[in-house]
């Protein structure tokens, strides 16, 4: 990912405590000043919306804005994150306080807080980096929602070695299959793969195991290997291991993943 | 000849209809609601009935008895057949859907019984429905096409499902999935 050329994202800046000039430290994002009244005639949000307050105590005060934050983030396709600036905020921040404004929100991971002068040139920064992450990632068409998912995660985690490799011997061992035969699939010598079963050469034909193997995550390993090995209508009446066998590991891994995701088919 | 290139060339005289309706995937539990963040839009390119590989598409069934049935054959014969299962809604309004109901479609894309229902998985050869899609994918008119459940093939109450080309949704097409009180989590075409 480049970053030379990614631009700021869009930005508002609003809240109670916010005149109408710029801050210093928001001058170089050029966001657009809206006040707080005037937030309920927005029908979305920007990427970031920072809101400026002397406390959370004057948020919490304003709960006709902050419900109007609530819904209009709602509608905002993601990225779309709030970072809130407080001016004047005690030492100790009490988070029952922070709390009672998080759960104005659905998604409270996408707001945060910052107390001046602190970090804020910083967290403005990670907010940033933040949305040009998710951008990035809605643009990159190998990123994988499952490989979010801690159950599909842990599925497969005893595939690989502590080096982070998968290894062919602990598929093989996954799929039921001996080293031999897992070798033959993959197009290598028994011999070159029991000696470096996780090679870094070998990591590409392994990889739709891997794939196929998510489905752990809904089955159990008797029911997993069961499914590898009885006719499946999809399939022409073949199994997917016959067809695993016949050059088709790719199909059978498009297979696993129209599962896990409830393509229709 | 049903490729691609006829299909595209037969698309612009097709009729083509509206559709504002509610959809529904399920899919296994799992913990897709606790995942960061999940993803209801999202598509890999991975071929399927109506795309070939390297074309986006997203698949939903148009009422829940059909997309049941969906997961269940895929599951089929496994323990998560009857394991807790998710429900998840989208509202879609697409102007211009190609709907393989209509007679004058079938015959005009010359569709068998095979085409609309038969296994694909394993065809060497992109199917005609798989060249409809890609020749869908290659233009902005046409946002989707609706086409019967192989699920329900044999069942005696037909189901339906939509395959819809995300990179064909612009506004005013609309395809949103559905969260909380039916505010939409995600939507298409991105702002």
């Amino acid at each position: 990912m480049t970053t030379a050329t990614m631009a700021y994202p869009k930005i508002l800046l609003t809240g109670p405590a916010q005149r109408s000039s710029v801050p210093h430290w928001m001058r170089r994002f050029s966001p657009r000043v809206v006040a707080t009244e005037n937030v309920r005639s927005l029908s979305r949000l920007p990427e970031l919306t920072v809101v400026r307050a002397e406390a959370p105590a004057a948020i919490l005060a304003l709960q006709p804005f902050l419900k109007s934050l609530a819904t209009r983030i709602r509608q905002t396709p993601r990225p779309a994150k709030i970072l809130f600036v407080f001016d004047a905020i005690d030492s100790v921040v009490d988070p029952a306080k922070l709390l009672e404004v998080l759960t104005f929100f659905d998604r409270p991971a996408d707001i945060d807080f910052v107390r001046l002068p602190g970090d804020v040139h910083f967290r403005l920064d990670e907010a940033v980096a933040k949305i040009w992450a998710e951008q990035e990632a809605e643009r990159d068409p190998d990123t994988d929602p499952l490989s979010r998912i801690k159950s599909v995660i842990a599925a497969t985690a005893d595939l690989r070695m502590a080096s982070g490799r998968l290894s062919a011997q602990r598929v093989a061992r996954a799929f039921g299959l001996s080293l031999a035969e897992l070798a033959s699939l993959l197009g290598r010598s028994r011999q070159a793969v029991s000696k470096t079963g996780d090679a870094e050469s070998l990591q590409p034909a392994l990889a739709p195991f891997e794939r196929i193997a998510r489905l752990g995550a809904a089955l159990s390993r008797s029911s997993f290997l069961r499914w590898l090995r009885m006719p499946n209508e999809q399939l022409e009446g073949r199994s997917p291991l016959e067809a695993i066998r016949d050059g088709g590991v790719t199909e059978i891994a498009d297979l696993a993943e129209d599962m896990l995701t409830g393509n229709a088919t | 000849m049903r490729d691609a290139g006829s299909f595209e060339a037969l698309l612009a005289g097709l009729p083509a209809r509206r559709t504002r309706r509610r959809l529904v995937r399920c899919v296994p539990h799992l913990d897709f609601v606790t995942g960061d963040p999940p993803r209801f839009l999202y598509t890999s390119g991975r071929p399927n009935r109506c795309n070939p590989r390297g074309v986006d598409c997203l698949y939903f069934s148009e009422d829940e008895r059909t997309a049941d049935a969906e997961f269940r054959r895929q599951w089929r014969g496994t323990n998560a057949e009857t394991q807790p299962k998710l429900t998840f809604f989208a509202r879609v309004d697409l102007r211009r859907i190609i709907d393989l109901e209509t007679e004058q479609v079938i015959h005009a894309l010359g569709l068998t019984h095979d085409d609309l229902f038969g296994p694909w998985r394993l065809s060497l050869q992109l199917t005609p429905l798989q060249q409809l899609g890609l020749a869908i994918s290659r233009q902005r008119s046409v946002a989707a096409v609706r086409f019967p459940s192989a699920a329900l093939g044999a069942s005696a109450r037909k189901g339906w499902n939509l395959a819809i080309f995300p990179l064909s949704i612009e506004s005013p097409n609309r395809v949103e999935i559905l969260g909380k009180s039916g505010d939409p989590l995600e939507m298409l075409p991105r702002a």
